[in-house]
């Protein structure tokens, strides 16, 4: 598989620092911590999956890397290093700069991301004013469509970019989406969160695959935030576990699968339907995802942990510590 | 032995509205579709968006009267009933849907909720219908202090199974789950996967599970039926076709769903282009744009649906009719 690096040759600096992100949102029943004390980092070209459950707080770490919480929302505490520059002091304007432009951004509903009431060309050449100045002025439009096509867009006649989102199918506004975020500036890192959720799965299978090649084109490190494992299997070099707002593990996509050290991942892995079966019945996980309002002290996956240790596991919560695997960390007292 | 539940030519297709110049035009959901479901039998019928499995289903129960073909139940003919038989029928039909916030009454309790049916049907007293909701409740694995709590103070796990109970109360044969784990987390998705497949045994249902996750169908069949553009072009037992797989978009399908083993990489082949609109749908067979093996008969007629191996139906030309040649 030649488009793995070796991430060993790698020794620079990272691309993305993250030192304990945390974000919460004040409710009626007090703070939902949705991003707890969560660190890690992004090499040059590293794909990277980012995967929970629905209020893990995935979605949240994403939003936070670009300071996209809404109020009454808050990033509490927490360093975003992109590139040597800690994204969370500079200023509005230099930030928009930085979003979109040297971070591309995929989102989950096609759809819903675009516009209804200005034409696609319009949306674009947008990004192209604010992220690449130095294209000569109308200029715009071949490179739109040299964009366009890269993605698998049709632009013959030019039509196309007049258009609006609701002359394409769901396929097409997210291959033009990524064409935004991958060639609209010049990113060095992509982020997508649950790019092919709303998609069927041979679109998937088609977005997946442009996802893949752009990123090895372009020598793009990737963060993909997903539920779907399947997804993190195929596209992915490494993988972050979060579970109620934490991070659990950091492995690498092989030792991920293969050899999961934190409970949860293990319980995970065994209760994911395969294909075909493996067998009559599959293992379930008890319980429910704990509410992030009133976590309690120690582990939040205690309660469903099948490798509860004891009192330690009720008061002490598990901070991300080296397993006997190298380049694998998870959060969890066995490894204490 | 006669099939629970049978249709012939079946089809759903509704007209469009509003279309400039009086044109009248036909959105094709389901385009007579013949299908058996034995009894005792789980059958999944897996489709991407707009492959008219849903809307099958919604026409099997008659929620909305079909609009050709006919439905049979015990082998009697219920095409078109209305009134008693009617909902004498829906007793012994139920459906579990794909969103339960969206399939039960926000200002009901639980109990209300599972013993609706009860009530609608006029079974039991008010003091009995409770006493069968705790059953119900306990039957899904759930423990009966649910019976007071409103749809949102519980999980979207726990209310698919509240769904679940609802459908069971009255005492079913027949089930059609539409999608019922596809709103679910992973960890969620296999307590409710093993649920459906304990009932079934347990209480001995006849299934029909709608949806376009293979892995899931492949836990709960015995019967794959694959649907294209309002019609099935491919239909078998599990094992066969998801080993054997005939029809080039089973294939297509097959090939395309993501393994959870980074050992199993395979995105190289992903299948082109994307579904049709049911409007507009390719002549010939609806596959043909889209297909690798499309001759010049498959612009032009059809293929039926055919016997093509010991009990596994094929609606493709380029597969050879049963006994001829193994493919």
């Amino acid at each position: 598989m030649p488009w793995i690096r070796d991430l060993n040759d790698i020794e620079q600096s990272p691309l993305l620092d993250v030192r304990g992100l945390t974000t919460r949102f004040p409710s009626d029943r007090g703070a939902v911590h949705a991003v707890e004390d969560v660190s890690f980092c992004i090499r040059q070209g590293e794909a990277v999956g980012l995967i929970g459950e629905s209020g893990s707080g995935k979605s949240t770490v994403l939003r936070s890397l670009l300071g996209l919480i809404n109020p009454p929302g808050r990033i509490v505490s927490g360093e975003v290093i992109f590139r040597d520059r800690d994204l969370r002091k500079l200023g509005e304007d230099d930030v928009r700069r930085v979003r979109g432009g040297q971070i591309g951004l995929i989102f989950q509903d096609p759809v819903n991301a675009f516009n209804p009431s200005l034409t696609i060309g319009d949306q674009l050449r947008r990004i192209l004013r604010l992220h690449r100045p130095g294209l000569p002025a109308g200029g715009y439009d071949g490179e739109l469509r040299r964009m366009l096509a890269r993605v698998g867009v049709d632009t013959a006649g030019g039509s196309k970019l007049n258009q609006y989102a609701f002359n394409f199918s769901q396929g097409q506004l997210q291959r033009i989406m990524i064409a935004a975020a991958c060639l609209g500036g010049e990113p060095s890192l992509v982020l997508a969160d649950e790019p092919t959720t709303s998609l069927d799965v041979t679109i998937e299978a088609q977005v997946l695959e442009l996802l893949r090649d752009l990123r090895r084109e372009l020598g793009l490190a990737l963060i993909l935030v997903t539920h779907n494992l399947a997804l993190v299997a195929e596209l992915c070099d490494r993988v972050l576990v979060m579970y109620a707002g934490r991070l659990v593990e950091d492995a690498d996509v092989y030792s991920m699968f293969e050899t999961p050290k934190h409970p949860y991942t293990r319980q995970l892995l065994r209760s994911l339907p395969r294909f075909p079966a493996s067998g009559a019945r599959l293992e379930s996980m008890r319980g429910n995802v704990p509410d992030l309002t009133g976590l309690p002290p120690g582990c939040s996956f205690a309660l469903r942990c099948e490798q509860y240790i004891g009192a330690i596991c009720d008061t002490v919560c598990p901070s991300l510590v080296p397993t006997s695997t190298a380049d694998q960390r998870a959060a969890c007292h066995l490894y204490a | 032995m006669t099939p629970l539940v049978s249709v012939e030519r079946l089809s759903q297709h509704f007209p469009l509205r509003g279309m400039p110049f009086g044109r009248k035009r036909v959105v094709y959901a389901v385009d007579e579709v013949d299908l058996a479901i034995e009894r005792g039998t789980a059958v999944g019928l897996i489709g991407e968006s707009g492959s008219g499995k849903t809307t099958f289903g919604r026409t099997l129960l008659q929620l909305y009267p079909p609009t050709g073909g006919r439905i049979y139940v015990d082998g009697q003919d219920v095409t078109g009933a209305h009134g008693q038989p009617l909902r004498t029928l829906r007793r012994r039909m139920q459906m579990v849907f794909q969103n339960p916030y969206a399939a039960v009454n926000r200002r009901k309790t639980v109990a209300e909720i599972i013993t609706e049916p009860l009530a609608i049907h006029n079974i039991g007293t008010s003091v009995s219908r409770l006493a069968r909701g705790r059953e119900l409740l306990d039957l899904v694995g759930l423990s009966s202090t649910f019976t007071a709590r409103y749809p949102h103070e519980v999980s979207g796990g726990q209310l698919q199974r509240v769904g679940i109970a609802r459908a069971l109360a009255l005492e079913p044969d027949f089930i059609i789950a539409d999608e019922p784990t596809a709103s679910l987390d992973v960890s969620i998705r296999a307590q409710v996967i093993n649920l459906l497949a304990d009932l079934r045994v347990r209480l001995g249902l006849t299934l029909l599970f709608i949806s376009h996750d293979l892995s899931v169908v492949s836990y709960l069949c015995e019967r794959v039926a694959v649907m294209y553009l309002g019609k099935i072009v491919e239909v078998g037992p599990k094992a066969e076709v998801e080993e054997h797989p005939l029809h080039p978009y089973t294939r297509a399908l097959l090939s395309a769903i993501p393994r959870p083993d980074p050992r199993e990489r395979r995105l190289l082949s992903a299948p082109l282009g994307e579904i049709p609109s049911a409007v507009d749908r390719p002549a010939g067979c609806h596959y043909h744009p889209r297909c690798p093996l499309a001759m010049q008969v498959c612009r032009v007629t059809y293929p039926p649906l055919e016997l093509k191996a010991p009990g596994h139906q094929v609606a493709c030309h380029a597969v050879p009719t049963a006994m001829e040649d193994k493919v």
